[in-house]
């Protein structure tokens, strides 16, 4: 690993640095350690050149100043590539708050709270299907097809159909530096399903799920047009499912990979709500996205110019030894639980709650019914760490259970 | 103690309600968070303290 970090004579700080490259996938964190450790403002010149900032700070100060630091551009390194942009995280305030009070009730604490007794049946519908054969991919069959599921049933869309978007939304975000027709026809199909269950609420009374919400929702006093619309859709089905199918997976691998992690979580069940913020700052899914500077600036002694991308890392801030003692240790003691996972400022993340709640349903259910499960071979990344730095494949076998209806 | 919530900087994440339900609760409308009791108990006053320096947005200021 290098990253050649280095301050030149003139104070310009570089690094080489490609994070969609297979050699930051294959360990982020020394990477992100080493840049914040000689020069936490940097520039790389990868992806047509982009700063990145690492620690805590710089992070902080960076996701509050939305008047310098846009989202309207992209926030992904090199842009996401959408015709229009994605609802609310590509837009700037005021726009921002308005756009997501439309959907902000659908996200809280309360609304979450009300969805895990569904969440508990999808689950034990899951497990139901492999617990009788002993082994599973813990991904593919259980924490992908369960977020999903909890999103389709938010949005009121036909749960069983999960799959089809699982594949789209794989196909759209992962697809895209290696097969972009493939990308945007997936894209493509997802907007107009979603253009369709549009004209379908349309005509309709409003209701209380997510989409409805959505289709009825107004911008600056005026209703949201088709395009914001599904592109609003869109993002409800993006945000939500592979960063908390994933940062649950990386979550059940490092216990399956840590005896006395296992033992503590197993002696008291009771205690798991309290370690979700800790396995949080751990284990995100989402090491960084990205901001446009809006005029020439200095920051933090770095000369930046307007139009410059911006890679904030939550992933390094969540290590940053100044604000986190021994950050690259897991301690379910923890007091401090200011991690970053979910960004932070006017857009952090709206499904945090939700996202929470689908965890600790699933870890809560695991450990229940397959408190014994072992890893089979090594569990498999997602290609492409900068989407998503989470397992998108983890065999495993344990010991034979029963199904919850047997008699 | 009495505590506020500043309704322009609040952004809804709700941390201050999971540590202290009985003291903040997230607005079913605007989903901000509201206080609400007037002087904070003193066997909840350390809850308040942890969700207020929790606030990722720095929301909640605390008064003697
Ligand atoms: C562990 C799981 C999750 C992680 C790590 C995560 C991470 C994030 C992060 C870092 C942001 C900030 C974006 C920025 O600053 O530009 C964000 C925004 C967002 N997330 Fe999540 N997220 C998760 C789960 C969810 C879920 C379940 C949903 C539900 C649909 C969701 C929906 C959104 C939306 C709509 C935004 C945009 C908010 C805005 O722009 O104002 N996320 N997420
Ligand atoms: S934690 Fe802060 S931002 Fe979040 S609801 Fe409470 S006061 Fe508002």
């Amino acid at each position: 690993m290098t990253t050649n970090a280095q301050v030149n004579q003139d104070g310009q700080a570089s690094v080489d640095l490609d994070h969609h490259g297979a050699d930051f996938r294959g360990a982020p964190y020394e990477f992100l350690r080493d840049i914040r450790s000689k020069c936490p403002v940097a520039h790389s010149s990868e992806h047509g050149g982009f700063w990145i900032l690492t620690d805590y700070d710089s992070v902080y100060e960076a996701a509050r100043d939305d008047d310098l630091f846009s989202s309207a551009v992209s926030v992904g390194i090199p842009a996401s590539g959408t015709p229009f942009p994605i609802l609310p995280i590509e837009t700037d305030p005021p726009e921002t708050q308005q756009l997501r009070a439309i959907t902000l009730p659908a996200f809280s604490p309360k609304s979450g709270k009300a969805l895990r007794p569904g969440m508990h049946e999808i689950a034990t519908e899951l497990i139901d299907a492999f617990i009788e054969s002993g082994s599973c991919d813990l991904v593919k069959d259980f924490t992908t097809p369960l977020t999903a599921r909890v999103l389709l049933r938010m949005m009121d869309f036909d749960e069983s159909t999960y799959e089809s978007w699982v594949t789209r939304v794989h196909s759209a975000v992962h697809d895209r530096a290696r097969d972009l027709d493939a990308s945007m026809e997936a894209t493509g199909s997802m907007l107009n399903e979603l253009a369709e269950h549009m004209e379908l609420r349309r005509d309709r009374e409003p209701t209380a799920d997510l989409y409805s919400r959505i289709v009825h929702g107004t911008l600056n006093g005026e209703p949201l047009n088709e395009t914001e619309i599904v592109m609003y859709g869109l993002l409800m089905m993006f945000g939500g499912m592979d960063t908390t199918s994933g940062f649950s997976a990386n979550v059940f691998v490092k216990i399956a990979r840590e005896p006395e992690l296992r033992a503590r979580l197993l002696a008291d069940t009771s205690a798991l709500p309290r370690s979700t913020e800790e396995f949080l700052r751990f284990s995100t899914p989402q090491i960084g996205l990205a901001r446009s500077v809006t005029r020439d600036c200095e920051f933090k002694g770095q000369k930046m110019s307007e139009g410059d991308m911006v890679l904030l890392s939550w992933a390094a801030a969540n290590r940053d030894p100044e604000v986190f003692e021994n950050p690259e240790e897991l301690d379910l003691d923890r007091v401090n639980t200011k991690h970053m996972t979910f960004g932070v400022g006017a857009h952090r993340c709206l499904g945090s709650n939700l996202a929470r709640d689908m965890f600790e349903v699933m870890l809560e259910e695991v450990l229940t019914r397959i408190p014994d499960f072992e890893l089979v071979g090594e569990p498999v990344l997602f290609a492409d760490a900068a989407e998503v730095y989470a397992f998108n494949s983890v065999p495993i076998t344990f010991s034979p259970g029963q199904r919850s209806d047997a008699v | 103690m009495r505590v506020t919530v500043d309704q322009s900087h609040c952004q809804g994440h709700a941390l201050c309600e999971g540590m202290a339900p009985d003291v903040f609760e997230t607005d079913d409308d605007d989903g901000r968070a509201r206080v609400l009791v007037d002087v904070i108990p003193p066997d909840r006053e350390s809850a308040v303290e942890l969700a207020a320096s929790s606030c990722p947005e720095r929301a909640i200021t605390i008064l003697a």
